[in-house]
């Protein structure tokens, strides 16, 4: 997908990053447009979240270039030349695997802490704004719950509006529904693809296929740290010429 | 100034307040633990009916009863034995703790085992349960017996001749307080720390699951 | 009976003078130990170690002889009352004790909180007050009543120093009345009687932390590893008393 209006939403250049003298992310490069969606599939193991925490910094890379909407926020010397690290993850919003809600905070609190303290909103705006967003997923009659009242794929529905909530540019998603009762994933599913219909720009580790084949544009398969394919979604999802990605497509759509 | 030969001297009564307050604490928490792990209510109530009054109490208080109190005959008259059965029943209910949380850790499934080749009642007992048990408990009961170790500081109220009862005189008659008490705690921790190691270690071993106990 | 029911009313003066001594130790202890708790999780490695030395130090020492020595040792620069010489002296062994539940429950915060904090922007000052606080404040709740508990008994220590608290008062009202046994009994179900109220608080905050705390994927693993201790408490409730649990 070509990007009409001049620079990527993201742009990450030679992304490395090993652990110890374990090289863990061997130069990994990717260009999301503005809108785009890309799914990142691999085997465990493969590097997709270490990649996708490198992208708002939760790991500092090691090596590599990152540029929001064309302005460089991480230079080749492992420099953020805009204000700090809080003001990339301003604009870069992550939603983990185990939801990470506030266990102290109800759902409306988790969702507005962040809109006072980062964003410097009212508390009356950042209400407003919570409610609106936790109505938008659903979540209407929950708000005042605290996290261990609600089940995963409320408590993720939760993560996710806390995360729009801050209004970001583009949105990590590191296996959303993977921690999740199989019955309660089509629910966040659900909020994710209204979020792609609505022109989100988004990066998404996920092994839902049949999502990933609706939802995303390209697809970029990961193996030892390194892309071994990148391609539109429903060539590689659908017909992979390469034999491993074949295997692997298989067998999370439970084809033998 | 302290004397070392009588804080040797005081230690040995320490010790022997500690280690026979241990042993009646054994011998009184076996049958507390059994009391409560079985199936019949009246008997679990009355395990925990001791075990709440034991240590509900203060060993203080405890010690004072037993001393002042009551008369059992040589018990409430030699203070080092008050003391042992004092903080020996304070224990209890701790230790037992100790063993009932150590036969609950072993899985049903261990007696199940046991039964299906046919073992029997001892076997499974000594052989299976036992084995995996005693780390568990072990690691607790060291824990709790380093505050036993220090609630015997409190048989020198009642007058028996320990460590406290030691330093407590000598200030009376002229040591320097600050230094004789600090110098006392300092013995308490040549104790109280070593113990607590192994405690410790102990039981990030039993969570790991790594002690075996030969059998 | 009437001597029981005469012997009681003594005893209340005694009991609010021991109840007032756990007070102000917990009061002095508690922001001691909270503190101590957010030294042992510095990154300073000296400050650790002070850290650990001290409370080792005051875990390690008898609390009665932490009484003496400050009531007999501090003599010598200030003169202590006797309720200032307790307030400091368990103050201090309060402190030890909670300590290393501060350090553990500051430990205990989940990581992932900490990194969703970060990635909504949140500052580090942020963080420390609004998800580590409250979770300590949260989850420390039930084992801080627990060393309280032994705060309240270890006051009758102060026995020793000829202190009027409940068990010095009970002595003393034994000794007037050439009835020993009997105040004795009566102090003795007194302290049974708020130490049980204070586990039966403890258990309900318990409860508030199981409540609060939920289900988040580590805590399911952690919860079945407190199934033993869990079965223990559970025992205790027909009772109404936990174990009052002592960190090693
Ligand atoms: N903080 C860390 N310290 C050391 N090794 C790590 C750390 N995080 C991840 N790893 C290692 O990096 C590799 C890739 O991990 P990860 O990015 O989580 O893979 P994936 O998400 O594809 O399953 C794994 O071998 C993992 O053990
Ligand atoms: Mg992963």
């Amino acid at each position: 997908m070509t990007n009409p209006d001049g620079a990527p939403a993201l742009s990450a250049k030679n992304i490395c990053k090993s652990f110890g003298d374990k090289k863990i992310l061997r130069g990994i490069s990717v260009d999301v447009a503005k809108g785009e969606h890309i799914a990142i599939i691999g085997p465990s193991g493969s590097g997709k979240s270490t990649f996708i925490r490198c992208l708002n910094l939760l790991e500092m890379p090691d090596n590599g270039t990152l540029r929001l909407d064309g302005q460089q926020v991480l230079d080749a010397e492992l420099k953020t030349p805009t204000r700090s690290v809080r003001s990339l993850r301003k604009r870069v919003g992550m939603v983990f695997q185990s939801f990470n809600l506030f266990s102290t905070h109800t759902a409306l609190e988790n969702v507005s802490l962040a809109q006072r303290l980062a964003l410097g909103r009212t508390r009356d705006e950042s209400s407003t704004r919570s409610e609106e967003l936790l109505k938008r997923v659903g979540l209407k009659d929950h708000m005042d719950k605290r996290p261990g009242q609600l089940s995963g794929g409320q408590q993720q529905r939760v993560a996710i509006a806390r995360t729009l909530a801050m209004d970001p540019e583009v949105i990590l998603f590191d296996e959303p529904t993977s921690a999740i009762d199989p019955e309660m994933r089509v629910e966040v599913l659900k909020v994710m693809t209204e979020l792609a219909e609505g022109g989100m720009t988004m990066m998404m580790v996920t092994h839902e296929i049949e999502f990933a084949k609706q939802a995303a544009d390209r697809v970029m398969f990961l193996a030892d740290g390194e892309v071994m394919e990148m391609g539109p979604s429903g060539q590689i999802l659908t017909d992979p010429e390469n034999e491993r990605i074949r295997r692997f497509v298989n067998a999370l759509s439970g084809v033998i | 100034m302290l004397d070392p030969a009588y804080i040797l001297e005081g230690l040995w009564i320490t010790i022997q307040i500690w280690f026979g307050a241990l042993i009646v604490s054994t011998v009184l928490a076996i049958p507390v633990a059994m009391l409560r792990r079985t199936k019949n209510p009246g008997a679990r109530f009355l395990g925990a009916l001791w075990a709440w009054i034991a240590r509900g109490i203060p060993p203080i208080a405890w010690l004072i009863i037993i001393f002042f109190g009551l008369s059992l005959g040589i018990i409430s008259a030699v203070p080092v034995l008050a003391a042992i059965v004092g903080l020996g029943i304070v224990n209890s209910a701790y230790l037992g703790d100790s063993i009932r949380a150590g036969l609950d850790s072993v899985p049903d499934g261990q007696r199940e085992g046991a039964a299906s080749v046919a073992l029997n009642r001892w076997d499974t007992l000594f052989r299976v349960v036992l084995p995996q048990a005693v780390p568990v408990m072990l690691a607790s009961a060291a824990a709790y017996s380093i505050t036993l170790l220090k609630n015997t500081a409190i048989a020198s109220i009642i007058g028996a001749n320990e460590l406290v009862f030691y330093a407590y005189n000598a200030v009376q008659v002229g040591a320097d307080p600050l230094l004789s008490f600090f110098t006392i705690g300092l013995v308490y921790l040549a104790f109280t720390v070593p113990v607590g190691i192994i405690a410790r270690w102990l039981d990030t071993r039993v969570r790991r699951g790594t002690v075996k106990v030969a059998h | 009976m009437q001597f029981v029911l005469d012997t009681l009313v003594e005893l209340i003066p005694g009991l609010w003078v021991s109840i007032q001594m756990a007070a102000v130790a917990i009061a002095v202890g508690i922001p001691l130990g909270f503190g101590a708790g957010l030294a042992l999780n510095s990154p300073s490695k000296a400050l650790r170690w002070i850290t650990i030395t001290l409370v080792e130090i005051f875990r390690g020492f008898p609390a009665l002889l932490t009484l003496y020595l400050v009531y007999f040792g501090l003599t010598n620069i200030v003169t202590l009352g006797r309720f200032t010489a307790v307030m400091i002296a368990f103050g201090v062994t309060t402190a030890a004790y909670t300590a290393e539940i501060f350090r553990a429950s500051i430990a205990s915060v989940p990581k992932g909180q900490i990194e969703a904090a970060q990635s909504v922007a949140l500052s580090r000052g942020q963080i420390t007050s609004r998800i580590i606080l409250p979770h300590v404040l949260n989850i420390a709740v039930p084992p801080i009543i627990g060393i309280a508990i032994i705060t309240f008994q270890g006051t009758a220590l102060a026995y020793a120093i000829g202190a009027r608290e409940l068990l010095g008062t009970a002595y003393s009202i034994g000794m007037i009345q050439f009835r020993v046994l009997e105040p004795l009994l009566l102090a003795a179900l007194l302290y049974l009687l708020v130490t049980s109220l204070m586990a039966w608080l403890e258990i309900l905050a318990e409860r508030r932390v199981a409540r609060l705390t939920g289900t988040n994927g580590n805590r399911v693993r952690a919860r079945r590893r407190n199934r033993v201790g869990r079965q223990l408490r559970r025992d205790d409730r027909a009772l109404g008393l936990a174990e009052a649990r002592i960190t090693p």
